[in-house]
């Protein structure tokens, strides 16, 4: 039964996938469209440089179907889309889909690496902190808490720069093409999501020590470290998990600032500059394969709340 | 369980915030606002006037907090940043307040169609992420204060109007203005005498604690660049332009960055403070 329920939920994150996919695409080429300007100029401007005469601006117009009316534009980009076809760049004249794919994975793996770092790091400050509420941990922790919730994210990552990478020289401060070069910035990206997902296991460990068995598990003389890890951690999960889908609005807008700060050719770049270049088949492949990470995450958060508390398919059926 | 008294309620109302939230909340905040609404006045040098003979120098007795890599005084600008940071900031939370009270009573009143807009809409932008829409959309519009008050208002109204048609929504079922409609009186009078002092502790919670984040979001557009044009200070501006020199001179960097963790740090605990209070 609880696979048949799997299985729908799935469908049905597959269908908004595809949904918030098209809208975000779409918002992208909106943008870029809306923007002060004549999208063809601004093409022109970053594949030569500033000076350029019209002619120039005329030639870069047609050879990249500008002169189109932008319904004609906007739909043989979701028509070739729907084949697997993003484009070419409008700057560089390279493949849409090699370009973001790389830069998907540098993302992807500072954003893995540093989630769950953030994750880990969350729950066992969550416990240590939730255990005793209003112990002296606790109150440390809320201290902190608020002190580095207060801290830009850009600001974090200057500081571990200037310790690990110009003071102790243990990692590479900028770039993507040396070892352990995604360590910094997923130290940034954990720091920077700390303060929020902590403070949410916090409040789960604090509601589940209130259950009763925690108590009774103490009566039986079992010791705090099976109550948590047999009993108490995968409670504690739900609301945790559960946090993703803020948490990844949080973690891509993070992104981008990392992104810029230690010089990596990340998702965040790759968007801010093509929308700032109007490159529209750039944005927009860029804009895709965001809002699809972000439906994918929010999809994989709902399933393991689910298989975490099987009661909340029972409770409540779904829309 | 039993019966909430009345006065227990009239004596939480009244009662002073504890002295934690005084000293690290509202004078830290009320004394950054005192320095960017005085910010002309407190200036003796411009902001932007380089003198290259004092480059970094170290905080002495002519630059209080040391001057930066082209020799500008970073005390003149952090008072400058002030009143770029807190002026959007704020002016962001009222345009936001306003939008969102305005259209989350709106859809408290009106079941029907206009709630399902507010809602729906509201919905879409929340699942945004909000640093890349105002990233973005001050990118597209070519930086600036304009680009980015417009960006935080977009990005944000939806969290006042959500609350404000939840809380209004719950403040309507009460007995007591179920009674005030019975004895006739109109919307404008209930809104005014029972709805607003209801949901005014929400929006305080939620208006001190976005404006620490608007803070924490104008720094970034500005350490990326997108924010205002230089040379004009700007917190995260004076962050990127001299993070190089950090180990160097960490002042450059320090000034700036307690600046932003004062104004943020102090609005959030007065957010939590009313959040905790309700």
């Amino acid at each position: 039964m609880p696979a048949r329920r799997i299985a729908g939920t799935v469908a049905g994150h597959v269908l908004a996938a595809i949904g918030v996919a098209i809208a975000v695409a779409t918002l992208a080429f909106i943008a870029v469209q809306a923007a002060p300007g004549d999208v063809a100029f601004r093409i022109a401007e970053a594949r030569y440089g500033e000076r350029i005469s019209l002619q120039t601006v005329d030639r870069a117009r047609q050879a990249t179907g500008l002169d189109q009316p932008i319904i004609v534009q906007y739909g043989r980009w979701v028509g070739s889309a729907m084949t697997g076809q993003l484009g070419r760049s409008m700057v560089s004249g390279r493949q849409v889909a090699t370009e973001v794919w790389r830069s998907f994975q540098t993302t992807l793996s500072i954003a893995v690496v540093g989630v769950s770092l953030a994750l880990v790091a969350s729950l066992a400050i969550g416990f240590a902190a939730g255990m005793r509420r209003d112990g002296l941990v606790d109150r440390i922790f809320l201290v902190v808490s608020a002190v580095l919730s207060s801290v830009p994210s850009f600001l974090l990552g200057i500081i571990l720069i200037t310790i690990f990478a110009i003071g102790l020289r243990w990692l590479p401060a900028a770039g993507n093409n040396r070892p352990g070069y995604f360590i910094l910035p997923a130290c940034t990206l954990a720091l920077a999501l700390l303060p929020d997902l902590s403070r949410v296991a916090r409040n789960a460990v604090v509601r589940t020590m209130q259950d009763f068995y925690p108590t009774y598990g103490r009566i039986k003389g079992q010791s705090w470290l099976r109550i948590v890890f047999a009993h108490a951690l995968r409670p504690t999960l739900v609301p945790v998990i559960a946090y993703f889908g803020p948490l990844v609005a949080h973690t891509i807008g993070g992104l981008v600032v990392i992104d810029v700060l230690f010089n990596l050719d990340g998702l965040g770049t790759r968007l801010i500059d093509s929308v700032l270049a109007a490159d529209i088949p750039m944005a927009m492949g860029a804009g895709l394969l965001i809002g699809i990470s972000v439906v994918v995450v929010n999809g994989i958060a709902d399933i393991a709340v689910q298989v975490l508390d099987p009661r909340l398919f029972n409770a409540q059926p779904r829309p | 369980m039993t019966a909430p008294s009345l006065d227990e309620g009239a004596v939480t109302r009244r009662s002073r915030p504890p002295l934690a939230i005084v000293l690290f909340g509202f004078l830290p905040l009320a004394a950054m606002l005192l320095l960017a609404l005085l910010g002309p006045l407190l200036l003796t040098v411009d902001p932007n006037r380089q003198a290259l003979s004092a480059a970094s120098a170290p905080p002495s007795a002519a630059y209080r907090l040391g001057a930066d890599n082209l020799g500008r005084s970073i005390a003149a600008r952090v008072i400058a940043g002030a009143r770029v940071s807190l002026g959007i900031a704020v002016a962001g939370v009222i345009a936001s307040l306003v939008t969102g009270l305005a259209l989350g009573f709106l859809a408290a009143f009106h079941a029907g169609w206009i709630r399902q807009v507010v809602m729906r809409l509201s919905d879409v932008i929340i699942a945004c992420p909000g640093l890349l829409f105002v990233i973005l959309i001050s990118g597209l519009l070519g930086g600036g204060i304009g680009p980015i008050l417009f960006g935080l208002w977009m990005s944000q109204w939806p969290g006042f109007a959500r609350l404000t048609a939840a809380t209004t929504a719950r403040e309507l079922a009460t007995d007591h203005v179920e009674a005030a409609r019975l004895l006739g009186f109109g919307r404008g009078y209930i809104f005014r005498a029972h709805v607003l002092p209801a949901i005014t502790p929400y929006l305080t919670s939620l208006g001190a604690l976005t404006v620490g984040a608007n803070v924490l979001t104008i720094s970034s557009v500005g350490f990326l660049g997108l924010g205002l044009r230089p040379p004009d200070a700007e917190w995260g501006a004076m962050i990127a332009g001299t993070m190089t020199f950090f180990r160097t001179s960490p002042h450059m960097v320090l000034a700036p960055a307690a600046a932003i963790l004062i104004c943020t740090l102090s609005a959030t605990l007065i957010g939590e403070y009313y959040s905790a209070r309700r």
